[in-house]
Formats: structure tokens, sequence, C-alpha cells
């Protein structure tokens, strides 16, 4: 089965709360100091589901990641995990594409590179939370998209795909070629593998251009984006915390349950 | 003089250093309690080539440089050393043997299998009345035909309760003392071998460690590994690259330690103040962390040396003496800083503290290095043989 | 005619669910403001009732498209027939509610329409100046809000966070047109099929519906951990929930969660006890009426979020808990 993940560099989103920073007139988070960009952790599931499917159907694992030439330690991130290969999307026009403009980049370097069976990708990136690229890119190349899948068989050229729902789950069949995002739930992704470093320090991941994937310049960048920041800020703490003084835990926990009273919770 | 990891070292370190969060970390409670050797974590190990990475690939293993090993040293003895042991501090001695002084069969025969986590390798030369005095070896092996028959006794042999193939080191000529001695793989089964685990062990004790029995026991001609009479230089192939596990291993211990020591400073209030606000708790956190950085470069240069077929006994010597150092200080440290707390097996500190008595003295002992040390310097041997 | 505001509604059992209760307060509200009507979409089988349910909540033009009921849709299918509904209605905003239908559909939808999209919306006004549309919504796990604004001129679509709006009330008396739309669709219009739809039995009380949830997180340590505040939650007449954090362990289900990806609740108490307090949990349970946090860890994030809080270990302060607060129901 051959399989195309895309992957997105992000800011760290382990970093606590308090190092948390917001330029409020470029409308950017700052990325935090010393701390490395990393593969948005939904798009890392999404590989780990890649790679069982790889180990139990066979075929090859392309990585697409859209960004500068510093994104390419995410694809090899994903070599190092098992993926194939990966190439690195980027080229100045495609700056401050929005997710229809990232969704059409995608599309194009799936186009150019063909022979796939499967898409994936995350449920959404751990930066902007919209998780509208995976869906667009399924409209844009006319195939079926099943979101949130759990867990993948393969079955005379279809598909059956556990969907994660609210309340259950749903097991759809589809065709291929046919794309998925996929449910965190799926488990902790894979470490990478010694000989997995090793290859993926050796390899040297191409960088495409616009026009190495047949772009289309008024469907990217600021100028084609459908929407724009009107703000961003922090989330306000709105409550003060009342620490409850006690001299051990149990009496700690007592006098919680007397304010809890107080307050008429209880 | 570069001093930067490269790509595949940085990619290595932070693969180890998940590695040793995920897969030691969760387990160091309970097998310390236990005293029970973690097998599970050498598959986990295996699955993801860490089992004896550094020997070649022909054999089986991903054949990474000294350095790279270096830096994925320090990042599993962060986790755990005795842990780290089991999969990777095992193999290195008698790993090394084999690779070195072993011929092709030999190495065909038992690197693959070692670094696929199938079989485990000891090796096997300490006793009760040689340590430091390597060349007191007791442990006989007299030629019967195309046979050799051993006869003795192997102490404190790391992975030797559990070892497939023990590497032995027996005296096959007393007149030659030092150049009489020589090393046979002893398989488990062959008849008048045994082993008795150590137990009861104050630390390493997620890890194996045995006492090794001959009787009578004979080995074919074949598991002979290297030329008789050189034995001692065979066995110290295994001794270099262990004292770099040693070494950077302490370097992860003692960060991991510091670490520990900082975080719990910050958040115990005592007069009204955070510990780590008092000065004397301060000097100390900067006594650790500059000694680790030390050791941490005298570790890198010393794999340099060793990647580079420079010759480094005396670096050897100084990395081992002032990790040894290291170790001790830091985990006694850790331990004071904690107050109370750092009794309890909660905190990561006491099972780093356990492991350090033992680290303290494998691979020769801060004398031993003292001395090997004032012999190269002053050509006076105070070691008095 | 040209529909300004296009609600999308969602119909169980013959009934308009709660959530598009929420949307249609929203959409009521943004209708007042720019003196447009407000339309609703529904989708399904003999839903009379329920549109004019619609009506008396606020919907001035309600309309029913025939399909299948949402729990056995296909997504393909729904998209298919609202995307022709908008062919017909020509709306310039649609809104959808976060739910698993509605994160289908919204971003599918605006690529056919070549529409904006902002997902999970927790907030919806509209510029003082402009009357543009102004869509705030969590960002960076919780972390921060972005407020987002569209080009002039683009439809734009969103869907919205449950418990964002309070569900609109019911008023027989408000006027509105309930009016069957004939939508035709293809079969080809749906690649492959729903071959099972499975709901897993709630035990005790929803966590939406919980008016006391005490929170489970990472500090707990494991499962057994977790009968304590079973026993507290009980005691309170609550519900258990969990962060990532237990769920990713393995010790409770994913349909436990509250978070980001899980789910939203807004109880009158919430005690969340060994939860660090990352953002991604905490933009499940900060509309929750009083946030109580228990933790060994003085330094954790919740101890920001919170209005009262125990620095000590759940072991020891649970107990002492729940023993003081059943002798104070006597």
């Amino acid at each position: 089965m051959n399989m195309i993940v895309c992957v997105k560099q992000v800011p760290d989103p382990e970093v606590p709360p308090a190092k948390f920073r917001i330029d409020a007139k470029t409308k950017q988070v700052i990325p935090p100091e010393g701390i490395p960009p990393v593969i948005n952790p939904f798009d890392e599931r999404a590989l780990e589901l890649a790679l069982r499917l790889k180990n139990a159907y066979g075929g090859k694992i392309t990585v697409l990641t859209m960004g500068s030439a510093k994104s390419e330690s995410v694809v090899k991130r994903a070599i190092s995990m098992g993926a194939d290969d990966g190439v690195v999307l980027s080229d100045p026009s495609f700056q401050d594409s929005d997710s229809f403009g990232t969704a059409h980049i995608l599309a194009c370097a799936i186009r150019k590179i063909g022979d796939f069976d499967l898409i994936l990708c995350g449920r959404q990136a751990s930066d902007w939370d919209e998780g509208v690229v995976g869906p667009i890119i399924a409209e844009n190349l006319s195939i079926p998209i099943v979101t949130l899948a759990l867990a993948i068989e393969s079955a005379d050229k279809a598909l059956k795909v556990k969907r994660v729902t609210t309340d259950g789950y749903q097991v759809f069949s589809m065709p291929v070629p046919a794309m998925v995002t996929v449910s965190w739930d799926v488990g902790r992704p894979r470490l990478p593998s010694g000989s997995g470093v090793i290859m993926a320090a050796r390899k040297k991941i191409p960088v495409w251009s616009a026009a190495d994937i047949g772009a289309d310049a008024g469907q990217v960048g600021k100028g084609a984006a459908r929407k724009e920041a009107a703000g961003l800020s922090r989330r306000e703490w709105a409550r003060k915390c009342e620490i409850i003084q006690a001299e051990t835990p149990d009496e700690a926990g007592t006098k919680l349950a007397e304010k809890l009273r107080d307050v008429g919770a209880v | 003089m570069d001093f930067a990891l490269t790509e595949e070292q940085t990619m290595f370190r932070d693969m180890a250093h998940k590695f040793a969060e995920q897969e030691i970390l969760p387990y160091i409670k309970d097998y310390e309690r236990e005293e029970k050797f973690l097998r599970s974590v050498v598959d986990k190990a295996r699955d993801v080539g860490l089992v004896a990475p550094f020997i070649p690939e022909e054999y089986g293993g991903l054949g990474i440089s000294k350095t790279t090993l270096a830096v994925i040293l320090e990042e599993l003895c962060w986790g755990s050393y005795s842990i780290a042991h089991n999969f990777l501090g095992g193999p290195v001695q008698p790993g090394s043997i084999v690779l070195k002084a072993g011929n092709e069969e030999q190495r065909k025969r038992w690197l693959p299998p070692m670094c696929r986590g199938e079989i485990f390798l000891a090796g096997a030369a300490v006793e009760p009345r040689a340590g430091s005095d390597a060349s007191n070896i007791e442990t006989t092996a007299v030629k019967n035909g195309n046979k050799w028959v051993l006869n003795g006794t192997k102490l404190f042999i790391t992975c030797g309760g559990i070892a497939d193939v023990a590497m032995v080191l027996a005296q096959t000529d007393k007149s030659k003392g030092p150049r009489g001695l020589t090393i046979f793989a002893v398989e488990r089964g062959t008849p008048g071998f045994t082993s008795r685990d150590l137990e009861g062990k104050l630390g390493f004790r997620a890890s194996n460690l045995a006492d090794l029995r001959f009787s009578d026991c004979e080995v074919p001609d074949e598991n002979r590994v290297g030329e008789i009479g050189r034995g001692l230089r065979n066995m110290f192939y295994g001794i270099d690259l262990a004292r770099l596990f040693c070494v950077m291993g302490s370097v992860g211990m003692s960060r991991s330690c510091m670490e520990s020591v900082i975080a719990y400073t910050k958040e115990r209030v005592q007069f009204g103040k955070p510990v780590a606000s008092f000065q004397l708790v301060q000097g100390t956190i900067a006594e650790m962390a500059a000694a680790i950085d030390g050791v941490r470069m005298q570790g890198y240069r010393l794999a340099w040396l060793m990647d580079n077929d420079a010759p480094h006994t005396l670096e050897s010597s100084y990395a081992k003496y002032q990790a040894m150092k290291l170790v001790n200080f830091v985990t006694q440290q850790s331990i004071h800083l904690f107050g109370a707390y750092g009794i309890i097996d909660e905190y990561p500190v006491q099972h780093h503290y356990r492991d350090a008595l033992l680290v303290s003295l494998m691979g020769g002992t801060p004398e031993m290095h003292a001395l090997m040390i004032g012999r190269q310097l002053t050509e006076i041997d105070a070691l008095s043989r | 005619m040209s529909e300004k505001i296009l609600i999308f509604g969602e119909v169980a059992e013959g009934k308009v669910t709660t959530v598009t209760k929420e949307i249609l307060t929203i959409g009521r509200e943004l209708a007042n403001q720019t003196g447009e009507p407000l339309s609703v979409l529904l989708i399904g089988e003999n839903i009379e009732g329920a549109a004019k349910d619609a009506v008396s909540m606020g919907g001035d033009n309600v309309y029913i498209a025939n399909g299948p009921s949402i729990a056995k849709a296909h997504p393909d299918l729904y998209l298919a027939i609202v995307a022709e509904a908008c062919k017909q209605l020509s709306p310039s905003i649609i809104l959808f509610s976060h739910t698993d239908m509605g994160r289908d559909l919204a971003p599918r939808l605006a690529a056919r329409l070549k529409a904006s999209v902002t997902m999970d919306c927790i907030k919806l006004s509209l510029d003082e100046n402009t009357k543009a549309l102004l869509l705030s919504k969590p960002v960076y796990g919780g972390n921060a809000v972005a407020v987002w604004t569209s080009k002039p001129g683009t439809t734009q679509i969103a869907t919205i966070r449950p418990r964002s709006a309070a569900p609109a009330e019911s008023d027989p008396s408000r006027q509105g047109k309930v009016t069957p739309l004939a939508v035709s669709v293809g079969p080809s219009s749906v690649k492959g099929e729903v071959l099972e739809t499975v709901v897993e039995e709630v035990q005790g009380i929803r966590l939406e519906d919980a008016k006391v949830v005490i929170a489970g997180g990472g500090g707990i340590g494991g499962v057994e951990g977790f009968a304590i505040l079973e026993e507290l939650a009980s005691l309170l007449g609550g519900t258990v929930g969990v962060t990532r954090v237990p769920c990713d362990e393995g010790w409770k289900p994913l349909s436990m969660e509250i978070g980001q990806t899980g789910r939203i609740v807004s109880p009158n108490l919430y005690i969340a006890v060994g939860v660090s307090g990352a953002p991604q949990h905490m933009t499940g349970c900060s509309s929750s009426k009083l946030l109580v946090a228990i933790n060994r860890d003085p330094d954790a994030n919740i101890f920001k979020e919170a209005d009262l809080g125990v620095v000590g270990d759940y072991k020891k302060v649970l107990p002492s808990l729940i023993e003081r607060c059943r002798s104070l129901k006597m």
C-alpha cells in the first residue's frame, strides 16, 4: 500500500504555558527560545498509523511538508521512524498561505508523486487547531475521505476504516485512492530506530518549488488567503486561586470540604 | 576543533532520551524492589537497535562511532545505569572481546544473535582473589587432547547469571604469570558450568550479577577466543569500551540527579523561601554542574581518541578517575539535598545512589587508575607487583 | 433569494439537539444584529415537528431536506445535500455545530463553495466599524484565542464549540416559515459506505450533563487510583472524567476525556485531581462555575486556573475530604 503522509512543523506544544508568548502586533506566536520546533504530534500519530499499515501490507511511505528549508527536520524525523522518502515544499510564493493555499500546494505535490493508495494526515495541527487541510485536499483531488481514523484494514482495492465518534465508533468502507485524517487515539507513536536515524541523517531531502509542482500562483500566498487574523491574545486567567492553608494534607482535605460547604458547592 | 554534535548524533540523543523516559524510568522502582533482571527492556532496546549498536553492521550492530555511542550512553544512563547495562553495558565487554580477539567464525556465531537480543554474553575475569590484580587469576584451563578443562570460580560477573556464553579468563601457563592467561567461551549447558545469582545487592538490583563456577568443565578448542597467553590483553579490549560506558554513564546519572535536585529544591520551601534560594545549596548545584560538564567533555574526547585509533590509556584513566569522583559526589549530595525524601524510592536519586556504589568500582577502581596515571607520569611503578 | 445566515441544525430522535439550540441562540443574535433573517436547514425524514421547534427557537425560515437520520448518514451524502441547499439558498454565513458531522462537513463545504472556514469557534461578533463578522476560537492548544475575519464578499463557514452559548428557549408564539427543500443528490456523491455504527453505553451521568465533575489526570498514577475519585463523585452526585494522560496510558477510555480533543463540560463544581492544568485540558472545563485543584506540585499550571487549591498528595487529601463531606451532609 503506497502512502503519503502530510506533516507540519510546529512550535513545541509541550512548552509550559508560563513560557508562551504572543506578539499582538504581528498576531503571531513568538517561538520559545532555545526550544526547537517539532513534528505536529497529531501528524506523528498519522505517521504511526501509516507505519503500522506498511508493516501489515508493505508499500512505500512518502512524507510531505510545506515550510522552509528548516522543515527538513520533520521529514528526517519521519524517515528515522520508518518512512521511506520525503520532500520539503518551499517557495517564497507559499508564504502566508491559508489552509486552502496549503491544501493546494500539498495536492499539487501529491499529483506529482502520482502513485498512491492512501493519504494520511493528523486531525489538526497543534498550532492553529483548525483541522481543515486534510478534507480540503480530499476535495481538491476528488478522493473519498474518512476523518478521525483509529484503525485501517485493507481488502480488495478498498479500505475498512474504524472512525472515532463522540459516543463510540463507526466502520466505513472506502475505495482507494483515499484520504484519512487520524485520531489522536491510535496510540503513542513508535520511537525512531537506530538504523532509521542513520538512514535519515544520511539522506538528502529534496526541496520542491512552486514551479516543480505546478502550483497556481493565484491560489497560494497572502493574496489568495480567504481570511486573516484580526487579533491574537493570550487566554485570560480569570480566576484567582485561594490556596487552602493547613499543616497536613488530611487537614487540608477537611478544610476544603468545609470551604465547599461555605460556598454552597456541596 | 568541532564540539558540535552532528545531525545523526542529535537524532540519536533525542531517541535515546525518549527511550529512557518511556522504557526505563517507569520500571525502576518495581525492579529495584524486586531485584529482578528487566528482560523486557532488552526486547524494547532491540526493536530500536540499541542492543550493542557499536558492533559493526556486518555482525548485526549499527556500526556507530564511539562518539555517537557516548551521546547515547549519557541519555540511557540518565534513565538508569543498571537497566541500560542490561542491554548495552552487558554486551560491551564480551562483545568487544569477540570482535577484536575472536576469529571470523566466532564473530559470526555470537555477535548477530547478541545484537538481536537473543543471547547474552558475559565477560568473566574477576575472582575471589583477583579483582584489581587481574594476573592473580586462579581459574585454570588445562589442555586435554582437543579440549580444554576449566576449573575455578568467577565472582560478581555482570549478566553472568543470564549469560548464554561467558568469556572466561583462565590461566593456561602459571609460569608465565600475566602472559599465561587465555580466554575461553563457555556456553550455558556445558557440563560443569553453573552460575548462581547474587541476591540482596545494595546496588545494580535491576541488573544481574552472578558467580560462575567451573568444575571439570570441558570446552572445545574452537571456543578458545584469541591466542594462548594473550588473554589479559584480549580482555582489555572489552574493558576499554566498558570504561567509556562508565564515564558517560556517570555523566548521565549525575545529570539526572542534578536535574532532580534543582526541581526539588525549587519546590521545597523552608523558612519561607525555596531551598534553592540558599547560597550553600546553589553552591553545591554549581559544583555538580561544572563537574558534569567537565567529565562529559573528557568522555567525548576519550571516544574521539578511540574512533581515531589513537592511544588513550592516560585519557581513559583521567576520565574514569574523574567520573568516579563525580558520581560519588553528585549522588551523595543529591540524597543529602533531598533531605529525608532522598531515601524514599519515589524519588529517582536513591536508585542512582545505589548504582553509583558499583559504578565506582567497575573497570578499575579509582585507586588503580591513580596508580596507573602515576606510573605513566613519574615512570615509577607504585603498583608494587 | 439571498439568505444571509444559515444554520445547519442536527436532529436526533425527531428533536432538535442541544448543540443546535446553542447555535440557534448565536444565529438569532447575529440575525438581530445584522437585521437579516435567520435560516435553518434540517435533514431527515418526518421532522416537521423539529422544524416547528426550530422556528420557536429563533428560526425565521426553516428548510427541510429529505435524507437519512444523522446517526446513520454517510457524511458524503449530507455534504451533497447541504451543498445543493446552499446553491439554492446562497447564504453568506453558514454555521455548524462542532460535532462529528459538523467537523466533517464544514471544511469540505468550504472547498466546494470557495468559502472561508473557521473551526471550533467560541464567539461570534461584528466589527464595530466594518460590521464584518469576527470569529473567535482557541488556538495553540488553548493557550491563546485568535480572532479571524474574512475578505469582504467571501462566504463564511464556521463550526461552533458546544457550550459556547445557552440553548435557545422555545417561544411557541414566534412566527416563521417551514419549507421543504427539493434537493436531489446522485448516488455518485457518496464514495463508500457506513458498515457499522456503534454507540457505547454511558455508565452513570453523562459528562456533559453532570453538575459535578471529578477529573483525574496523570498525577493519579494508575487505574487503581481512580477508585477514590469515583467514591467522591458518587458522594457528590457527580461523574468522573479524565485528561488526555490517563487515556494515553490506557488507564481510562477516551470517552471519559475532557479537553480540546475530548468533551467540553461546564458543571457547577469541577475538582481537578492530579491534573497539571495544560491548556488543552483547561479549554474543556474552563466554563465550570467553581474550579478546585488538588495537586502535589505547587508550580502546576492548574493553580492559575482554579478558584480553590490544595497543594498535597491526593491520596492523603481525598480521604479526609470525603469523610468531612459525608459528615457535613448529615
